[in-house]
């Protein structure tokens, strides 16, 4: 059961800091970037094919998330700014960013090829063992690395000034102006630090899925998911859904069949969003929520 | 790596004084994570094309290739069959990806579709390899049965302590579940079906099936997945310190791909090759070099069979000297023993797949060579 | 009828075209009626669904499995097909209809997740390798000219889907469902009940989605991988890209995303990179699509052609409130006739409190006398906004009952309301900018006719249909004459109008429909001193009509000038009604209120 557990929660993890990728971008700006999965398959390719040409492996990990998130920063002057600036309550960004999701997958194929190219391996080697659970450095790693960013994001988010703008952009875009911060700031750093995110994701993953042009779709829609399972409002709450859905889908895997990870995590999702439509962490916590609705009645009864 | 760009309608122009061209049709995925094989079907055919039209082309006509990217969609694999039809094409290669699609729009509209099929297997033989085949499809391509026999035939003689088969919910997987079972004659020790991600070829993790195959007390694996997906388990197995005997499928050692991703981990995997392939002979290796200049990739099998099945539809047309369909299929299923690349290729009524078993070589990896070496 | 023929021919001309370019069409046909379909809830309703690739897939499934499995007769699958879907599309509807925007669109992604592992796990759905589609049939050799049967299936089915979303468009409905995407409170308390329209718009989407899943199926095999996210997001792409909340948007988009990748035959990966800078491109340089690049080069030629007109004045306001002919196929307006009640509106007892134990209004009685103007002010956190949400039905009182001429209402949520005659304003006028201000006011009359939704699939094949357009169109133009703004006005989109002139809208959308009650929240806010004295005069003649109107302001003189009698409200404690000269001088109203 703690080999489940932590095998889902390294799995987790990386679903998590794919969803923190869309949810910081989200929080800012109100957008949801269609090509984050690609700037994951990003990070991964150009880290591969330098590491592939010679380039010492810290150096090409650090070229591919460097890559990843200067890639979101590019997405949001091409896609997301001309779009906004039109108007702000339009949805038309989600046809840009596919855009450029779908640009950058095939310009990935027509450069390196299609077929998958081995990642440089660090850390999986052997398996260390934990109170009898087996897990690589890798995956430690892993899940070290995301706690680590739920835990300074949020340290961001609320001690530093730009974190505390962010949060007051985030619940009334209007304000901005009014407090004389510059808009296109926060969205540019808003779109570097989910590119940062999904590029930590991609050179954390990249031993167990190799390096294709192609991995962008199912990593964006597998984020998508725990994001939604986590609550969109705050982007600490989708690492949680990460974690969540990687913990369910490693339990589905080996306790009832190897495709029940298919359609597992989603029954739950489906159950979780019909008792907290907004999410398992939604603000305040749902717990909160259904405790005072609780209380209220009860007052009301004894009136 | 270079993509063979897509010009609608290679071959020779014009048609020659006795009458127009002929035309086929040949449909494969050439984007996507699977891309390479669909290149490589593409090119194999532009070869045979060409060569066929350099030597005079079919009774005086030459031939005219027009082909498309399915992209492993259905539906557009069905349009550009449709497609190429209205064009006048008189037979169909492919797909390896849409297979179902191709071969059911080939029983219904009457136009033969040979080639790379899907692998073989079920996409011929819906009702298994004792079924009657597809009436309008004969593949060349490599036939999962067959593979999965030979897989069976070796867990016969060397895994006294079980073997395990993880295989995938399609065709592909099921096909290879379904030759081994006719060779293998045990139980087997653990028999898992396994989601893959085809639009990155890689599934997240296979631990848990590890565990469940060490606890059934079987050494002997077979992984009948994608390459990339192969490479994953051995590198997992590794990783959690077991050691199993791992057996693969028909792509295994088709490509790079396996041995470039498990790296030192690969080590003993065991596959099977075309014997045809494996030990060329001077027509293979001309091929080879032809293909590496043209294309600067090096061959795989499905450029090879790819290339054959042209040549086979041009023998069926010349022996019945019509391109009419019903001809076409009386005489594709007269084909006996004919020298292609891939092996002495034979159709019959019931015979709808040219690669059987005993034209397979069993194959291990050696990472010390980084080649594959027979095993006896 | 000119259109009609020249489909029909077009259709003939396919019905005899090859295969391949009949296969063009189906697919293109099959994808038009799914992001029209898309369009009427995401574009009219702001529900952004990416459910649609699921419910497109239970209706190819449904068809291909009944019928092979089965047996079940093609033509009788087809009602049966497109109602199922539509009932599935009901239940999806009401499920999300908690949630909105974003968390709607997640639910209903998942919701094709689901459908598409099911369709790719269970042996009946054939797998990941799918199901061969049934054959159309054809027809018989006597009708042989007319080619393949298949063919004019497809285009019946086009027509279907729109000449229904064409027609809701140009029926009473369509500034009611944008009104539901974009002021919910005004719809609401316009007697439209947004939550029964929401799921039953989401249904007819369902239902086409159900069509074209049925004919999709003809087109020869099925798999999962057809009816997978990315469909569900590339048929919101077409509607996006090809022009949300058009007429033809959704079609041009459709047909350039589901046959540019079998048309274009260039290189493969190079046509896909094309594929996606063409989405950049149009959608950055022209948002609205590709319908609106049409559009804006057609603006440009008119712009060069007319001479610009200069900004419409506000007029005097006439001395009664004419509003044209009556409608006739209204609802008997029992409100406005003499009703016996003593009080137009009467609350008892009211207390409210939003969270458990912070009490906003503590038994608080407000009464109302019939044809008089009463004001109702107080302090910043008395309680005003909270009493007028409750009276109007936004919100449900803990305690105490509210009247409207007799009848009980305080359990009926808002849209209930003005059946018995009352109707209401907002503080922040929110109203529908892309459409006129015409059309804005025809809402405020909704509630009065029957049967919209269901008419609105035919509308303009009605002629009860046409008949109330015009007679809708005549009352918004007398409530707008009434309310001071002439003609000129009337065009004239909600979005290009001054801030005041948008009051006065609001206000000819409440009274349009003749209420008995008129409840007026915070009417004067943002209006110049020549707006304010209009107002005044506006509200006199009503009264004079018999109307009894509730002022809630901060503008005291305004109130003291022009209300009969005032009620006043402090810390969501009452403290007086009665007589406006009487309460003004009441000196407990001075200390808590006046500040003296």
């Amino acid at each position: 059961m703690l080999q489940v557990l932590l095998t889902g929660l390294a799995t987790g993890a990386i679903y998590g800091l794919v969803a923190m990728g869309y949810a910081v971008v989200y929080y800012v700006t109100r957008v949801i970037n269609f090509a984050t999965g690609q700037l994951l398959m990003a990070s991964i390719m150009v880290t591969t094919v330098l590491s592939m040409h010679g380039t010492p492996v810290a150096l090409a990990l650090a070229a591919g998330v460097a890559t990843s998130t200067l890639g979101g920063v590019v997405v949001y002057f091409l896609a997301v700014r001309p779009v906004l600036r039109f108007n702000r309550l339009s949805f038309a960004w989600l046809v840009s960013t596919l855009g450029v999701g779908i640009i950058l997958e095939s310009l990935a194929a027509v450069i390196w090829g299609t077929s998958s190219l081995p990642f440089p391996n660090l850390l999986n080697g052997r398996d260390v063992s934990i109170l009898g659970a087996a897990l690589t450095w890798q995956q430690i790693l892993t899940i070290g690395i995301a706690l680590f960013t739920v835990v300074g994001f949020e340290i961001f988010r609320k001690r530093t000034l730009f974190g505390k703008i962010g949060m007051a952009i985030s619940s009334d875009p209007d304000i901005a102006s009014a407090i004389g911060a510059n808009v296109t700031s926060y969205a540019v750093v808003a779109f570097a630090l989910g590119g940062l995110l999904v590029g930590v994701a991609g050179i954390l993953v990249g031993p167990l899925s190799f390096a294709n042009p192609y991995l962008g779709e199912s990593f964006g829609i597998s984020g998508f998911v725990a994001l939604m399972i986590g609550g969109i409002e705050q982007p600490a709450a989708s690492m949680g859904g990460g974690l969540i859905l990687g913990v369910l889908t490693i339990l589905a895997n080996t306790y009832i069949n190897a495709q029940a990870s298919d359609w597992f995590p989603f029954v739950v999702v489906m159950v979780v969003l019909l008792v907290t439509p907004n999410g398992v962490f939604m603000s305040g916590g749902a717990i909160k929520g259904i405790w005072r609705r609780f209380q209220t009645s009860r007052v009301e009864a004894k009136s | 790596m270079s993509v063979a760009t897509g010009l609608v309608g290679v071959g020779a122009m014009g048609a020659s004084a006795a009458g127009k061209p002929i035309v086929i049709g040949a449909i494969a995925g050439t984007t996507g994570a699977y891309g390479s094989t669909g290149v490589a079907v593409i090119n194999g055919t532009q070869m045979a094309v060409a060569k066929i039209n350099a030597s005079g082309g079919v009774m005086g006509r030459k031939l005219k290739l027009v082909w498309g990217n399915d992209n492993a969609s259905a539906t557009t694999s069905a349009l550009l069959f449709k497609k190429f039809v209205a064009q006048g094409a008189i037979a169909m290669l492919g797909s390896p990806d849409t297979a179902t699609t191709t071969v059911a729009l080939a029983n219904s509209m009457h136009i033969p579709d040979l080639g790379a099929i899907d692998d073989g297997g079920p996409a011929i033989y819906p009702n298994g390899p004792k079924g009657k085949p597809a009436p309008w499809a004969w593949s060349n391509s490599l036939n999962t049965y067959a593979w999965g026999q030979v897989v069976g035939n070796y867990a016969n003689k060397s895994c006294s302590n079980g073997l395990a088969v993880l295989h995938d919910p399609t065709f592909y997987g099921m096909g290879g579940l379904a030759g081994i079972q006719q060779t293998y004659t045990k139980a087997l020790a653990v028999n898992d079906s396994i989601s893959e991600d085809w639009s990155s070829g890689s599934t997240a993790t296979l631990v848990s099936e590890i565990t469940k195959i060490k606890t059934s007390g079987a050494t002997c694996v077979d992984v009948w997945l994608t390459p990339q997906d192969q490479a994953t388990f051995v590198n997992e197995m590794h990783s959690l310190g077991d050691s199993f005997t791992v057996l693969g499928n028909d792509e295994t050692s088709a490509d790079a791909t396996f041995a470039g991703l498990a790296g030192a981990n690969g080590n003993g995997m065991i596959s099977a090759e075309l014997t045809a392939s494996y030990a060329p002979n001077a027509t293979v290796r001309a091929f080879a070099a032809a293909y590496l200049k043209k294309y600067k990739i090096a061959t795989t099998p499905f450029a090879e069979l790819s290339y054959d099945a042209v040549f086979m539809l041009a023998k069926a047309i010349t022996a019945g000297k019509s391109t009419s369909p019903k001809s076409i299929q009386t005489q594709l299923n007269k084909i006996t023993n004919y020298p292609g690349l891939t092996g002495k290729l034979t159709f019959t009524k019931q015979i709808h797949v040219t690669i059987n078993a005993p034209q397979l070589t069993t194959v291990q990896y050696s990472t010390a060579s980084k080649t594959w070496l027979p095993l006896k | 009828m000119a259109v009609c023929l020249l489909y029909a021919a077009a259709t003939l001309g396919l019905a005899h075209s090859s295969n391949y370019q009949q296969g063009l069409f189906l697919v293109a046909a099959v994808f038009s009626i799914l992001a029209l379909s898309l369009d009427l809830v995401a574009g009219m309703l702001g529900l952004y669904s990416l459910g649609h690739a699921g419910l497109f897939a239970l209706g190819a499934y449904g068809t291909t499995i009944l019928n092979s499995h089965f047996g079940w007769n093609l033509f009788a699958l087809l009602p049966v097909v497109v109602v199922g879907v539509g009932v599935v599309g009901i239940i999806i509807g009401s499920l999300a209809l908690r949630v909105s925007g974003l968390y709607f669109a997640i639910t209903s992604f998942i919701f094709t997740l689901i459908v598409g592992v099911v369709a790719s796990d269970s042996t009946i759905t054939g797998g990941y390798q799918g199901l061969p589609g049934p054959i159309f049939p054809n027809f018989p050799s006597a009708m042989s000219s007319f080619g393949t049967a298949l063919v004019w299936a497809v285009s019946g089915a086009l027509l279907v889907a729109v000449i229904v979303i064409w027609s809701i468009r140009s029926s009473a409905l369509y500034p009611a469902l944008l009104a539901i995407r974009d002021a919910e409170p005004f719809a609401a308390s316009a007697g439209i009940n947004t939550a029964l329209t929401r799921v039953l718009m989401f249904g007819l989407s369902a239902a086409l989605a159900g069509l074209a899943g049925w004919t999709f199926s003809f087109l020869g095999f099925i798999t999962p991988g057809q009816f997978n996210g990315t469909t569900s997001i590339n048929i919101l792409v077409m509607v996006i890209l090809g022009g949300m909340n058009t007429r033809l948007g959704p079609i041009v988009g459709a047909v350039f995303i589901s046959l540019f990748p079998v048309v274009v035959n260039w290189n493969p990966l190079w046509q896909e990179i094309l594929f996606g800078a063409i989405f950049i491109f149009v959608i950055v340089f022209v948002p609205e699509g590709f319908v609106g690049v049409i559009s804006r080069i057609a603006r440009r030629i008119r712009a060069g052609l007319t001479p610009s007109s200069a900004a419409p004045e506000v007029n005097e306001p006439t001395t009664s409130l004419g509003h044209g002919s009556q409608p006739s196929s209204a609802l008997p307006n029992t409100s406005v006739s003499a009703t016996a009640a003593e009080f137009a509106l009467e609350a008892r007892n009211i207390s409210f409190s939003y969270v458990a134990g912070v009490t906003v209004l503590n038994n608080i009685d407000f009464v109302v006398r019939p044809g008089t103007i009463h004001g109702l002010i107080g302090p910043n956190g008395s309680g005003k906004s909270t009493l007028v949400n409750l009276l109007s039905g936004q919100l449900t009182p803990s305690k105490g009952t509210v009247s409207l001429n007799g009848h009980r209402v305080e359990t009926l949520k808002a849209p209930k309301r003005p059946g018995f005659g009352l109707m209401r304003t907002f503080q922040t006028a929110v109203m529908v900018r892309e459409v006129s201000t015409e059309d804005n006011v025809t809402i405020g009359l909704i509630h009065k006719y029957r049967w919209i939704t269901a008419r609105s699939l035919i509308w303009p094949f009605l002629p009860s249909g046409r008949r109330d357009s015009r007679s809708m169109k005549s009352s918004a133009h007398g409530a707008l004459r009434s309310v001071g703004l002439g003609e000129e006005w009337t065009r004239t989109k909600v979005a290009d109008i001054p801030h005041g002139v948008e009051q006065l809208t609001q206000l000819a959308a409440a009274c349009v429909g003749l209420p008995s009650i008129l409840l007026l929240d915070e009417p004067l806010a943002g209006l110049s001193a020549g707006e304010i004295a209009q107002v005044a005069t506006i509200l006199r003649s009503l009264r004079s009509s018999g109307v009894t109107v509730i002022v809630v302001e901060h503008q005291t003189r305004f109130i003291f000038d022009v209300c009969d009698e005032v009620t006043v409200l402090a810390a969501g404690e009452f403290i007086k009604t009665g007589q406006a000269s009487e309460v003004r001088s009441d000196d407990r109203v001075r200390e808590v209120y006046l500040g003296q």
